[in-house]
């Protein structure tokens, strides 16, 4: 602790930090524009000069470190004409387009202009009339930038992409990407958020309103769990922009593409404004009565005559969990049906059930800084920083402190490429890298505590006997002395965290997975908080809270969706199996053999298009909510906009259905349903360890006919089949591809941007090919949210929870003709 | 009270020389109504219309750009940001050459209170009060003044001179505070040659 005085104040604080944080910490307000929180030091700017006494020169407060005894002035007729010269300085390139500037009225220079300003300059010298850069959703003027730099640092150290950087020196030095090029990064929109002038800006807010026509609300972000605040931008009632606020959310302003742009799904042409209902095989619009009403009759005929076994129930993963309850209440105490289910059955599910296996947790939330502090970070075949970003910028902001990031992926992924390590497996080994691990501390880990006493460590020995390093390097296609060195790196470390995704998309992990990190961590004598596995969407947790999930022997998502005849009608809210659901073809058929179909979703899915009734449903921002995220916190969503059309909020869509039918849910106004979603808590396990033998087949082999591996995920720009409604998003990707090796390529002479031919033993789709060295030879890697590319008739479902690769052969598309369907 | 007020009370004195001074200036009027000493100030209003002083705040126009031949408005909105009855509406979008683009400028008449703040805040001179005042109508639908009912105002209640228009607006000259011919002015009893001056000028009646 050190001890200084500030303008008279006296003031203790952490040794080590600078002028400027202890400033900000005790109210004072220096002005600054290169500073940033996240970043580093930079001193570019010179406003936050301050005066220290005994010290003939001004010290630049943001780079200054404080020292005891320290007496500083902030504000004194001295350093007031320092900035106002600093100011003048700024201001003679600066163009004065303040009047058509989006940036105006909250722009940091226009304000300390004002502040400190003379209202004329002494300098004058041309002003920059550079040419605007466009690019899909990021603007930059060139002009109004006034180089701090704020961008390319928070591109660089903080977000890990380094796609801009100052070009060129003295009054010529710009900001740009790389060879002037259009700019082509993924999109975070972070810069826009830091630049202190309007240099950037967001394409969909550009020329759209003032700063001062803005009202702003807080919200929760729809996409992934880690339950980002945003602040929402409205004027009369539409949002226009999203911006994270310094500090707020447990995202403290870091926003990612799908947070930032992707919010204009609720826009989207395709919502659904009034209920369908099938009328002589075609969609006719009705309304709400008539819909209900045979809905109830409907359903009413199905339970008297086939039993209330007969209907079933898919849940979403992003409606707020009021409606995952109100879905739960209606379909037990209406229909008496426990044949519920959600998405998280493919993927979250089998993560739990790994861990309640072996670690005997029910539930584990993960927390977004335990990557922070610790020595030695695992990162298993995910692509964290695309699936969850806020999340995975952790792991850059861990590794900048001193953590060493290793990752094991067959893609070369963000942290791939930025972490400390990176080793290469193939596709789906990942399980037998654990193994390998295992084994090695069984073998090796001298320093392993002596006292375990879960059971199974026997079997387990015996079971890893043969994963010895040479044979896991043989597996894995990792070189035998880099396994050796980074497994004892980790077995050897001080302090240690493995974290991996799960998801529904994700067909390279699965429970078998999930039990090899667990086996390891409790060697190690590791408990629960090492193993971090974030649920996929932002209310997959709340979703299987809420109890969208059979809890009395119902069927589940396999018995509903992929087992012929097990239904004769089936209720679908917010989810579209047909595209997010492997074995698509299966699902296809089971759903054409139903009496009913209900889908109850904002647009006419893929899903929705077999129904037999779509129901209409407010989306996100429509309605009000809660998510809870993948930390276990519940989040509330207010009511931002009104509803598109006649569509109404999930949980009323219920509880009229339960009043149409008879039945009173007791359930009249939200106030009720937000207290009882208050009273769901996480379930405890016994918390007793056990061990699980090794159970890893090295399924899905390839084959001769069938040699390649398709892996499935989520990308950066999309996750799920939401993110494709968003206008924005869609700017930067718009249409299903595959991402294939070089080697692959050249082996099956495929061009970039070729359509290629995927046969799987399931089917065959034709689908984009783009040739990316983030992927290594016999691998193919497909995002599935693009409902026309239909990539699941390839893949198949493991009612088991393992992980199935997807082997198949591509070739170049014969011909032209034809629709890209397969 | 002396002899002599008691008498002007009781023979109505005062209130005579009032009537008298009163059927004068009405006969006069009535013999000469053409004369240039101008002496009755009731106007025939439809039929002769009093012109409106320079910088008189009367219905809104929107600057036509004599180059382009589109409204000056660059769409800053601080018009819209200063003015206390919240009016106007602003509307911008990006065009096809990237540039600003003012879709939709709107001021809803009926609720502006005629401080012209906005005139004051314009930073590219684009919007006025012109002296145009007969606007009086049915119904509420006109007095919405979307941007192409703006940009006519400016062609048929400004057009040519509403260049000297700011001219007046931010730099008012003497003669702009002289009203005009055959206004009825109220100067009070000063007694001043300038006063006297002016009422001879403009002929008024003046108490």
């Amino acid at each position: 602790m050190i001890e200084l005085t500030i303008d008279g104040k006296l003031i203790q604080a952490e040794k080590g930090s600078t002028i400027l944080q202890i400033a900000k910490a005790n109210n004072i307000k220096i002005p600054h524009l290169c500073w940033d929180r996240r970043l580093k030091p930079y001193g570019g700017c010179r406003l936050c000069l301050v005066e220290v006494e005994g010290q003939r020169k001004l010290l630049a407060a943001c780079s200054t470190p404080a020292e005891n005894g320290m007496v500083i002035k902030t504000d004194t007729p001295v350093l007031r004409k320092a900035r106002k010269t600093v100011l003048e300085l700024l201001l003679v390139h600066h163009p004065l387009d303040c009047p058509i500037c989006d940036k105006a009225g909250e722009c940091d220079l226009q304000d300390l202009a004002y502040q400190y300003g003379p209202s004329e300059g002494r300098f004058y010298a041309e002003r920059k009339h550079d040419p605007e850069a466009t690019s899909p959703l990021i603007e930059r003027n060139p002009n109004r930038c006034i180089l701090c730099g704020r961008c390319v640092r928070v591109c660089w150290e903080h977000q890990g992409v380094g796609a801009i950087n100052l070009i060129g020196r003295g009054f010529n030095t710009k900001i740009s990407p790389a060879f002037e090029e259009t700019l082509d990064c993924e999109f975070c929109g972070q810069c826009v958020d830091a630049c202190p002038v309007g240099a950037l800006g967001t394409k969909p807010y550009k020329y759209r309103a003032r700063a001062w026509f803005l009202e702003s609300t807080d919200t929760i972000c729809p996409y992934c769990s880690v339950g980002c605040t945003l602040t929402l931008d409205l004027r009369e009632g539409k949002i226009l922009r999203v911006r994270g606020m310094d500090g707020v959310g447990v995202n403290e302003g870091d926003l990612c593409g799908k947070g930032r742009f992707g919010f204009d799904f609720i826009y989207s042409e395709g919502r659904l404004t009034k209920p369908l209902l099938r009328k002589n095989g075609e969609f006719q619009e009705v309304d709400w009565e008539e819909a209900l009403y045979y809905i109830a009759e409907r359903l009413r005929d199905i339970k008297e005559t086939h039993g209330p076994e007969k209907i079933g129930a898919i849940g979403s993963a992003r409606t707020t969990l009021e409606d995952d309850i109100m879905l739960a209440r209606f379909f037990r105490e209406v229909l008496g049906s426990d044949n519920i289910d959600s998405s998280a059955r493919l993927g979250y599910a089998w993560a739990l059930k790994g861990m309640e296996d072996t670690l005997g947790i029910k539930s584990n939330p993960v927390s977004l800084n335990s990557p922070i502090g610790k020595e030695v970070v695992l990162v298993l075949e995910s692509d964290i920083t695309s699936t969850h970003p806020i999340f995975g910028l952790k792991f850059l902001e861990a590794m900048h402190e001193g953590t060493e990031v290793i990752v094991v992926d067959p893609r070369k992924t963000k942290l791939a490429r930025r972490g400390n390590r990176w080793l290469r497996n193939r596709p789906g080994t990942i399980t037998p890298f654990l193994y390998g691990i295992t084994h090695l501390a069984m073998k090796e880990g001298v320093h392993l505590k002596k006292d375990i006493t879960a059971e199974g460590l026997d079997e387990l020995e015996d079971g890893l006997r043969e994963y010895t390093p040479g044979k896991v390097s043989e597996l894995t296609g990792i070189d035998e002395d880099l396994f050796r060195e980074v497994a004892l790196r980790f077995i050897n470390a001080e302090s240690r965290l493995l974290t991996l995704t799960l998801g529904a998309a994700e067909n390279q992990k699965g429970l078998e997975t999930i039990h090899a990190a667990a086996n390891l961590l409790m060697l190690l004598g590791e408990g629960p908080e090492a193993l971090q596995i974030p649920s996929d969407y932002s209310n997959t947790y709340g979703a299987w809270l809420a109890g969208l999930r059979p809890l009395s022997g119902g069927k589940d998502l396999y018995g509903m969706l992929y087992t012929p005849g097990s239904l004769k009608a089936l209720y679908v809210m917010g989810e579209d199996p047909l595209v997010t659901m492997p074995d698509a073809g299966t699902i296809e058929e089971n759903l054409k053999d139903l009496e009913l179909l209900i889908v109850q979703d904002i647009r006419l899915s893929e899903t929705g298009k077999l129904a037999h009734v779509v129901l209409p449903a407010s989306s996100w921002a429509e309605k009000e909510g809660s998510f809870i995220n993948s930390q276990g916190i519940r989040q509330m969503l207010p009511k931002v906009v009104s509803t598109t059309g006649d569509s109404i909020a999930d949980w009323k869509i219920f509880r009229n259905i339960a009043r149409v039918m008879g039945h009173d849910l007791g359930t009249v106004e939200f106030s009720q349903l937000k207290e009882e979603a208050g009273k769901i808590v996480p379930e405890e396990g016994t918390r007793k360890w056990r061990f699980i033998p090794p159970e890893w087949e090295g399924l899905a082999r390839t084959t001769e006919e069938y040699p390649i591996l398709m892996v499935t995920g989520n990308i950066m720009q999309h996750s799920g089949s939401l993110s494709v409604m968003s206008k924005s998003l869609s700017h930067v990707l718009s249409d299903a591809f595959v991402q294939i090796s070089p080697e692959d390529a050249g082996r099956f002479r495929i061009g970039d941007g070729e359509f290629i031919e995927i046969t799987s033993p399931k089917g065959t789709v034709y689908i984009k090919a783009r040739v990316s060295d983030e992927i290594p030879e016999g691998m193919l890697f497909v995002p599935l949210h693009f409902a026309h590319a239909r990539v699941n008739l390839l893949t198949e479902v493991s009612r088991d929870g393992k992980a199935l690769l997807t082997p198949v052969r591509i070739g170049p598309r014969k011909g032209n003709g034809g629709s890209p369907a397969g | 009270m002396s002899m002599n007020e008691i008498v002007k009370k009781l023979l109505f004195i005062e209130i005579i020389k009032g009537l008298a001074l009163t059927l004068r200036v009405f006969m006069k009027g009535l013999l000469d109504p053409f004369s240039e000493k101008k002496t009755i100030v009731t106007r025939r209003y439809p039929k002769e219309k009093r012109p409106a002083a320079m910088g008189f705040r009367g219905l809104h126009a929107l600057v036509r750009n004599p180059a382009t031949g589109e409204a000056k408005c660059v769409g800053c909105g601080l018009c819209a940001a200063i003015c206390p009855s919240r009016c106007i509406y602003i509307y911008t979008s990006e065009g096809t050459e990237h540039q600003k683009v003012v879709d939709r400028y709107e001021i809803e008449v009926l609720r502006c209170v005629y401080c012209a703040f906005c005139v004051e805040a314009c930073p590219y001179g684009a919007v006025v009060l012109t002296p145009h005042y007969e606007y009086a109508d049915y119904s509420r639908e006109p007095f919405y003044m979307t941007k192409e009912k703006l940009l006519q105002n400016w062609d048929r209640f400004m057009g040519e001179k509403g260049y000297d228009y700011f001219d007046s607006f931010w730099n008012p000259g003497t003669g702009h505070f002289k009203g005009y011919e055959g206004q009825a002015v109220f100067r009070g009893k000063r007694k001043t040659e300038q006063v006297d001056e002016k009422k001879t000028d403009t002929g008024g009646e003046s108490a």
